[in-house]
């Protein structure tokens, strides 16, 4: 069908068409970086004069000092942890014969569905049990339990996508359960832990409605000061932030690119 | 060398393998032949140790390997999708086996590089597996396996994915390579021509059992019943009647109806009803009777299809008894378009009863 397409309307055509879309859907993207250089306090467009003292702004207060650093440390360590979890997870649901294990699946997937609100309140209520409110432990729980489907999903269906006889192979030359994991399961799940490392940290990252129940003065994470910030002012800093937010986003995509197709980590998730 | 004794497998509700018993000789080339669903991989799984039974004992050189897991029992296998590893050169992928038990770099790469030599891959350590073709990628599975010196070689359809020409020749490499070596070898196949080229024996299965063990020659002549014979392709098969002995040679009806074929008596049935069968090349077209001879049928050609060497032609018997003959081009007899009116003869001794 699509070829009809392509034969009726001819090439330039679908490409004009394709490039106008993607620039319609860019737009909102376009007014923020534009105005993030916006010279005057307020979130007017188009800008009257530009300037960088928005992005200066950034880098000289403490709590979006604070809050950049937080959000990197926060999302490696969640997202190291929910990788070690989602492969023990992943081979055990995969391969395990635990009766409970597709129970247990639909849990660790169920933080997708589940308000944001509902688990922040729930995870306070244990923080203040527990001891630690506020404290790096909780955010970090928070962040691996919204980050662990990512991680998840897509350890699975690269678990799936390993032939049969491979595992057969391996184990009928001499490798045993651990040496099969090393030698071959692990180097065939490389487009599944980066697909699982991708999603997790993008998620993280962006991560507002638990963290914003969770956190402390001490502990922000940047989406959390974000939000304060704009409580109090709104000028073009928000707009400097999310610029930056874009460009992190496509060198990841770029990087995650050289390192081993977005299409091929991608069409794990298709897959699935 | 290899004794299987009232091997069990179950998946669920479905029976694998049913109280097999089988004994393999050491050095043999042995085939399980069967069609889909028959238990042959589910067997040969077994043997791996891939699954573990749910009753029997399977015996490695007369030592209980039952309990004895996959990565600890010696073997080796070859597989329908050469199952190389992808993230590992043709070097790795052949010393894979000896990396895991332990073999020191050196040795490993003697070793291979004699093992690459003996399929004739001789500087491919360096290829990956995805640039090589089928035929080598199934080479390089052929080194891996033999690199390891294992007690016993198993194969799972490892041709099936090859082209003929290919097909071909692996087969006589395969054939020769065990020759040679002189590893037990067992080998799984739906493809008959392979199972009766290649092996010393064969076994043929269905429905979990083991239906026929024999050489192939004794299987192709002397089939055991109607299965094996419509499985090994055999046309011209049908259930029929005794209804006269005499002087050594048995009448039988096919299907109860019709004319009777005229049989040599070879003492194996009694009265009442049996298999029989005839080779489609063993029947002939002829003007008319000959005076003393016996089994002259009557039909009329229903279909005639070139294949090359013969035509195939089915002829109508009446009755509903439908035969397949296969009548050399160069010495057709008669126009053999469809209603053609035909007499065919049948030696007594070529009606084969099972």
């Amino acid at each position: 069908m699509i070829a009809r397409l392509f034969r009726h309307w001819g090439r330039n055509t679908i490409a004009l068409l394709v490039i106008l879309i993607l620039l319609f859907l860019s737009i909102p993207s376009l007014v923020i970086v534009v105005s993030s250089f916006n010279a005057s306090p307020v979130l007017d467009f188009p800008p009257r004069g530009l300037a960088l003292r928005w992005y200066l702004n950034l880098a000289e207060r403490p709590d979006f000092r604070l809050g950049f650093i937080n959000t990197l440390v926060v999302g490696g360590i969640s997202t190291l942890i929910a990788l070690s979890a989602g492969m023990g997870g992943a081979i055990a649901i995969f391969r395990g014969s635990l009766p409970g294990r597709q129970v247990i699946h639909a849990m660790a997937l169920s933080t997708l569905v589940l308000p944001g609100v509902l688990i922040g309140v729930g995870l306070l209520m244990l923080a203040s049990k527990a001891g630690g409110v506020g404290g790096f432990t909780v955010v970090i729980i928070a962040h691996v339990l919204m980050v662990l489907p990512f991680v998840l999903r897509s350890l699975l269906v690269s678990l799936e996508n390993i032939d049969e006889n491979l595992e057969k192979a391996a184990m009928i030359f001499g490798a045993s359960p651990l040496k099969k994991f090393y030698y071959v399961t692990l180097p065939m799940l490389k487009p599944g832990i980066g697909a699982g490392i991708l999603f997790a940290l993008v998620t993280s990252v962006n991560e507002f409605a638990v963290s914003l129940f969770v956190v402390a003065r001490s502990t922000q994470t940047l989406p959390v000061v974000l939000f304060n910030y704009t409580m109090a002012y709104v000028d073009p800093t928000i707009a400097a932030v999310s610029t930056l937010y874009i460009l992190a986003t496509i060198l990841v995509v770029l990087l995650m690119q050289r390192l081993g197709g977005m299409a091929q980590i991608l069409r794990l998730e298709e897959r699935g | 060398m290899v004794r299987l004794q009232g091997l069990s497998k179950n998946f669920g509700a479905t029976v694998a393998v049913d109280r097999v018993d089988l004994e393999i000789a050491r050095g043999e080339l042995f085939g399980l032949l069967g069609p889909s669903g028959s238990g042959k991989s589910t067997l040969l799984g077994l043997i791996a140790g891939f699954h573990e039974p749910d009753s029997g004992v399977v015996f490695i050189e007369d030592k209980d390997v039952t309990a004895v897991p996959a990565h600890r029992r010696n073997l080796a296998m070859m597989f329908q999708n050469y199952a190389l590893f992808p993230h590992l050169n043709v070097f790795d992928n052949v010393g894979f086996g000896l990396k895991m038990k332990g073999v020191p770099r050196k040795i490993i790469q003697e070793k291979v590089k004699e093992a690459l030599s003996i399929v004739r891959l001789e500087g491919y350590e360096n290829r990956w597996p995805h640039q090589l073709s089928g035929g080598q990628q199934q080479r390089v599975g052929l080194a891996r396996a033999l690199v390891v010196d294992p007690k016993v070689l198993l194969l799972d359809e490892p041709l099936s994915a090859l082209d003929k020409g290919l097909r071909d020749e692996m087969r006589m490499e395969i054939k020769e390579i065990q020759r040679k070596s002189g590893i037990t070898t067992i080998f799984v196949t739906h493809d008959q021509n392979e199972a009766l080229s290649l092996s010393d024996r064969v076994a043929i299965m269905d429905g979990g059992k083991i239906i026929q063990i024999d050489s192939p020659r004794q299987i192709h002549s002397r089939p055991k019943n109607s299965f094996v014979a419509r499985f090994l392709g055999l046309q011209n098969v049908f259930s029929g009647k005794i209804v006269r002995r005499e002087g050594g040679l048995v009448w039988v009806v096919p299907s109860g109806r019709g004319q009777p074929w005229v049989a040599q008596d070879r003492g194996l049935m009694e009265q009442g009803e049996c298999t029989f069968y005839v080779r489609p090349e063993r029947i002939r077209i002829v003007d008319q009777p000959r005076e003393g001879s016996q089994n002259y049928l009557y039909g009329v050609v229903k279909e005639t299809t070139y294949q090359g060497v013969y035509n195939e032609i089915r002829i109508e018997l009446g009755e509903g008894v439908h035969l397949m003959v296969y009548d050399m081009t160069e010495t057709q007899v008669v126009g053999l378009d469809p209603g053609t009116r035909v007499i065919t003869h049948i030696d007594p001794k070529d009606v084969v009863i099972i």
